[in-house]
């Protein structure tokens, strides 16, 4: 049933999205002729290169607060308002009602940024960056690297910070989608202001968060900085294993964070749904 | 298969400190067409929310077909609200989809028969929709379906008499003989005529259950007549003002307790 959910709403995020990701690229292929072409980039005193460039930016911009935008209206909208009486009378539990929206708003996320990584790569790609990619892909099956401090870095260690990075990536967008469903999901309970009040909420539990998350942190000589400093641990360790470390503990923190969040919105959205 | 469809005991819903419903105990069968009756704020549609299950009661228990409201439940429970649930931008036929889709007893084929009917186009967006026309298409979706329990919440309020007979024939005309239709108003005489049976709701409780038939023969009036006389209320600064002047006893200010006598309350079953 959540892929049957899931549907919907991707299909309902496409529709918005798939323009927006196709004028990203267009936008970018076309700033890659004005920087290329010297002809184009000098045409008009250089201004209309210029301008493309000026709008390229905004565009980037105009997504990254279009996709947020969407993703708190898709569920405030989609769940606490008038579509609610039609999503709560599915022969869906609320947690699958949950996880339809947020895996939705974490897919549309996670391409997003992937559109705008590849309209990166289009403006400043060129023959000396592949052959660099090259050299970097084929280091990470070179049995060691040296650095200056004396750490080797083995075999697969590239590929692993990549895949944990990705895995971290994932897990801190569906924590701050919940985040703020969670927000929502306290704001409606409110009779008026329910918007206000679920911002109210979002600021309360962030700072609630943070607060507990520093304490933690200098309290037990967690902080980044301490790491860092300390490396000696690293030689116990090892680079593969400081990786995993570092990796393991800051996902472990975002699955928390998912803990915290979607027990409480599932709890609210099951027994204390207000809808308008 | 349970005997009763719903069952509710001891039923309570508290917002805040306003009761919208106190202590209902309601037993309803299955193949009826059933009117739940009741002025503005008698606490209809805090009980067919409750029944759909979106709202959680504060005490007491619902079964529909022996279960607590679930997604077994809402299986066999088909909502009209007395709102569009629609997300503006389907059509007509992603509506279809995703009916078919998430309910096994919805019928396509029926319901496209209808839409053709009433010449509405399939691939026309909801949001370009006359609100006429999404009431419709609202209501020929809630009664493709062949649903145990149709919940009905003021299907026929605010809208023009044609559109009236318009709702009570489709209702009439589709629902599942075998399940029973809840119709939520305060119109009594436009729906009497096809009700079984009736629950008045006061204040958030039940002041009688009946069947139709037996309420005429007992009283020797109308469902419509009795209503007037069970929610009667005198307005301020006026004595007794003749009942036909009260076309909508509702919604006369509940300043003044109605006198005792116009408390008709005999035989009433508040079960």
């Amino acid at each position: 049933m959540t892929g049957k959910l899931m549907k919907y709403e991707l299909r309902s995020m496409l529709r918005t999205f798939l323009p927006l990701w196709g004028a990203i690229l267009v936008v970018a292929l076309l700033n890659r002729c004005t920087l290329q072409i010297e002809s184009l980039r000098d045409w008009l005193g250089g201004v209309p290169a210029i301008l493309m460039m000026v709008l390229y930016v905004i565009a980037i911009i105009a997504i990254a607060i279009v996709a947020l935008v969407f993703m708190i209206q898709r569920f405030y909208n989609g769940m606490l308002k008038d579509e609610g009486y039609l999503m709560f009378t599915l022969p869906v539990k609320t947690s699958q009602l949950i996880w339809g929206k947020c895996l939705s708003a974490t897919i549309l996320t996670f391409v997003t940024s992937l559109i705008c990584l590849v309209s990166v790569m289009i403006l400043v790609v060129n023959n000396d960056l592949i052959h660099e990619m090259q050299e970097l892909f084929s280091s990470f099956n070179a049995t060691v690297m040296y650095y200056s401090n004396g750490l080797e870095i083995p075999a697969g260690f590239m590929p692993q910070a990549i895949l944990l990075m990705l895995v971290l990536g994932v897990a801190c967008i569906i924590a701050e989608i919940l985040h703020a469903y969670l927000a929502m999901a306290i704001g409606q309970l409110a009779g008026k202001h329910k918007a206000g009040i679920s911002i109210l909420a979002y600021i309360l539990i962030s700072m609630a968060l943070s607060t507990v998350t520093s304490s933690f942190m200098a309290s037990n000589g967690f902080g980044i900085g301490n790491l860092l400093e300390n490396v000696s641990w690293l030689e116990d360790v090892g680079m593969t294993g400081g990786l995993w470390l570092f990796f393991g503990f800051n996902i472990l923190v975002a699955v928390l964070q998912i803990v915290i969040f979607y027990f409480p919105t599932n709890a609210l959205l099951k027994n204390k749904l207000n809808l308008e | 298969m349970e005997e009763n469809l719903i069952v509710c005991t001891g039923l309570q819903k508290r917002f805040g400190n306003a009761a919208a419903l106190r202590k209902v105990d309601l037993t309803v069968g299955r193949g009826k067409i059933v009117g739940l009756l009741g002025p503005n704020g008698s606490g209809k549609t805090t009980l067919i929310k409750l029944l759909c299950g979106l709202l959680q009661p504060t005490a007491g228990e619902i079964r529909i077909d022996g279960q607590a409201p679930g997604p077994y439940t809402k299986s066999i429970v088909s909502y009209l609200p007395d709102r569009m649930y629609f997300a503006d931008w389907m059509t007509a036929n992603d509506l279809m989809d995703f009916f078919e889709d998430f309910y096994k007893d919805f019928r396509r084929q029926k319901a496209e028969a209808m839409c053709a009917a009433l010449g509405l186009q399939m691939n026309q967006r909801i949001k370009t929709m006359s609100k006429g026309t999404k009431e419709k298409l609202q209501l020929i979706l809630v009664m493709s379906r062949e649903a145990q329990l149709y919940l009905l919440d003021e299907p026929i309020a605010g809208v023009d008499p044609a559109a009236r007979d318009f709702i009570l024939d489709t209702i009439l005309g589709n629902y599942n003989e075998n399940g029973t239709v809840v119709i939520s108003t305060h119109l009594i005489s436009d729906v009497e005529k096809v009700l079984d049976e009736v629950i008045f709701l006061k204040k958030g409780e039940v002041v009688r259950q009946d069947t139709v038939d037996h309420i005429r023969e007992t009283e020797g009036k109308s469902v419509d007549a009795l209503f007037r006389e069970v929610f009667r209320t005198v307005p301020y600064g006026e004595y007794m003002p003749h009942p036909r002047e009260w076309d909508c006893a509702a919604h006369a200010p509940e300043k003044l307790e109605p006198p005792a006598r116009a408390e008709n309350q005999e035989g009433g079953d508040a079960q």
